[in-house]
């Protein structure tokens, strides 16, 4: 993409964005459907836009994505945080696809062209958010055909999706980290919604439980060995950098609407600039530039992984991105605190017409948990034994 | 290669490690990366040694006959020094 592409799905973005913010409120309150933010999403032609142009696609770059979720989510971090996770889906079957599977490309294509929606389905009850292990097996009925019988506890944006992207087990018999990732239409499964999404925060990604069940053709499945790869090259690397992209982008906005409520010379509430106030500032400016710096970082790191065409990457990476999503979830989420402080009780704790912090604090409290920071700090723990010299060579 | 190495991989992959297996990729049977650190954690402990850092590499741990052969030679470091 040119820069002036990019420039036009900048402009395109706050368009969108601007769009958003007149319903996000609602959405938030009413607890309803995010089918209004998707639907601007896709008029946008925002959904294909990391798809390659020769399956035409928008052809645009990680980190533009990276931009625009900022972008979005300073309008709805819902809305965002789907974009971002159907941005990774989009790079996962793009990056991954076995070149003999004629059925995932034309499958690109059609998303890429009626600007469709991919959910993802990797949670399960029994295993939690652990990626690398799943609990359904295929039940296979010939060598070609299999029954897809899974639930999903909390599928983001499930009731709107075009397509699921699912984690399984390869066969009853196979280990639990025997992984396969299979891609299913809507018409290709039943649907049935197990419960209702009713949480603190980001509540307009509506992401009630289903159960899907369906018969599938191998062709389904994206990939047949080595489901790690997948998860390393792809899914994790895009999924943290698209999460952080949208945490930074809602708490950059909050930061800005709170300095402009304090400019206000009328706004009496804060005329005495303390220094108190500026010191909370400073705190709150202080975690979203190292947020933003450190996201940028790896936005290049991975830009080099990807063009080193190495199979993996390094552990070295491995602890750098998760590092990224453990420190933009706890440190970005500190930011709405710290601005609820400065706001006080009218502008922070209580809903209003002026600067969404109660909601920015809600949204946010959910990003420590999805995939859970436990998680990931128990893996870069048992990964430091393995990188520990950090000095320059 | 002794058996009893041959166990201690076969923990975490998905069969038992054989001897006609030992030029397979680990990765392919199953060894993701938190169990190549388990693997070498569970290593250093039977065998009393500790790999220096420039043998936590790709390479060491891409099949049980690359393994085997540094084990053998921080074995015999060891060895050598007492
Ligand atoms: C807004 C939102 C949207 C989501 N959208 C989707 C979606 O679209 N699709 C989907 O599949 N999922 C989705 N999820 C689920 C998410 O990805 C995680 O799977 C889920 O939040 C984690 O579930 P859990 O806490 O039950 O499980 P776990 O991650 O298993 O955690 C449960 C508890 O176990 C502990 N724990 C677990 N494993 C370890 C470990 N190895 N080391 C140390 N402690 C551990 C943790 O401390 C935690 O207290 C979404 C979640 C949210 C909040």
């Amino acid at each position: 993409m040119t820069l002036i592409e990019d420039n036009k799905v900048i402009s395109q973005a706050y368009m969108t964005r601007d769009k958003l913010k007149e319903i996000a409120s609602a959405i938030d309150s009413n607890n309803i459907s995010p089918e209004a933010g998707i639907n601007l999403l896709k008029r946008s032609n925002l959904m294909n836009l990391l798809i390659p142009v020769e399956f035409g696609g928008g052809g645009g770059g990680l980190q533009l994505a990276s931009d625009v979720a900022q972008i979005l989510a300073s309008g709805c971090l819902s809305t965002s945080m789907m974009w971002g996770m159907h941005c990774q889906q989009i790079m996962t079957l793009i990056e991954n696809r076995n070149n003999d599977n004629n059925h995932i490309e034309q499958t690109i294509k059609n998303i890429s062209q009626n600007q469709e929606y991919i959910a993802s389905v990797t949670t399960e009850v029994e295993k939690g958010g652990d990626l690398f292990s799943a609990q359904s097996a295929l039940s296979w009925i010939s060598e070609n055909e299999f029954i897809l019988d899974r639930e999903g506890p909390i599928v983001t944006g499930g009731n709107l999706a075009d397509f699921f992207l699912i984690t399984v087990r390869r066969e009853s018999s196979s280990l639990k980290n025997d992984v396969l990732l299979v891609l299913a239409r809507k018409n290709e499964l039943e649907i049935r919604q197990l419960s209702s999404w009713n949480p603190l925060g980001m509540r307009g990604t509506n992401s009630n439980g289903i159960h899907l069940y369906g018969k599938l053709e191998r062709a389904n499945i994206v990939i047949l060995n080595n489901f790690e790869k997948i998860t390393q090259r792809t899914l994790i690397p895009v999924g943290h950098i698209m999460w952080a992209s949208s945490w930074l982008g809602a708490t950059k906005d909050i930061y800005h609407k709170m300095i402009r409520i304090i400019r206000e010379n009328h706004n009496k509430r804060y005329s005495n600039k303390s220094d108190y106030l500026y010191i909370k500032l400073s705190q709150v400016r202080l975690i979203i530039d190292t947020v933003d710096v450190y996201l940028r970082n790896m936005l290049v790191e991975y830009e080099d992984f990807r063009k080193a065409s190495y199979e993996y990457p390094s552990k070295r990476f491995n602890i750098n991105i998760n590092n990224l999503k453990i420190f933009a979830s706890e440190e970005l989420f500190k930011a709405t605190d710290l601005l609820m402080d400065i706001a006080g009780m009218n502008l922070g704790y209580l809903k209003n017409e002026k600067i969404p912090i109660e909601r920015a604090f809600r949204d946010l409290r959910s990003a420590k948990l999805m995939y859970h920071n436990d998680r990931l700090a128990m893996a870069n723990g048992k990964l430091s034994l393995f990188d520990s010299d950090l000095l320059p060579r | 290669m002794n058996n009893e190495f041959l166990k201690i991989i076969s923990i975490f992959i998905k069969s038992d490690l054989t001897q006609n297996m030992i030029d397979e990729n680990l990765r392919d049977l199953g060894l993701d990366s938190l169990a190549t650190i388990e693997l070498l954690l569970e290593i250093e402990e039977y065998y009393d040694i500790s790999f220096p850092d420039e043998y936590l590499s790709e390479k060491t741990f891409s099949t049980a006959n690359q393994l085997w052969k540094v084990v053998i030679q921080l074995v015999n470091m060891e060895n050598s020094l007492v």
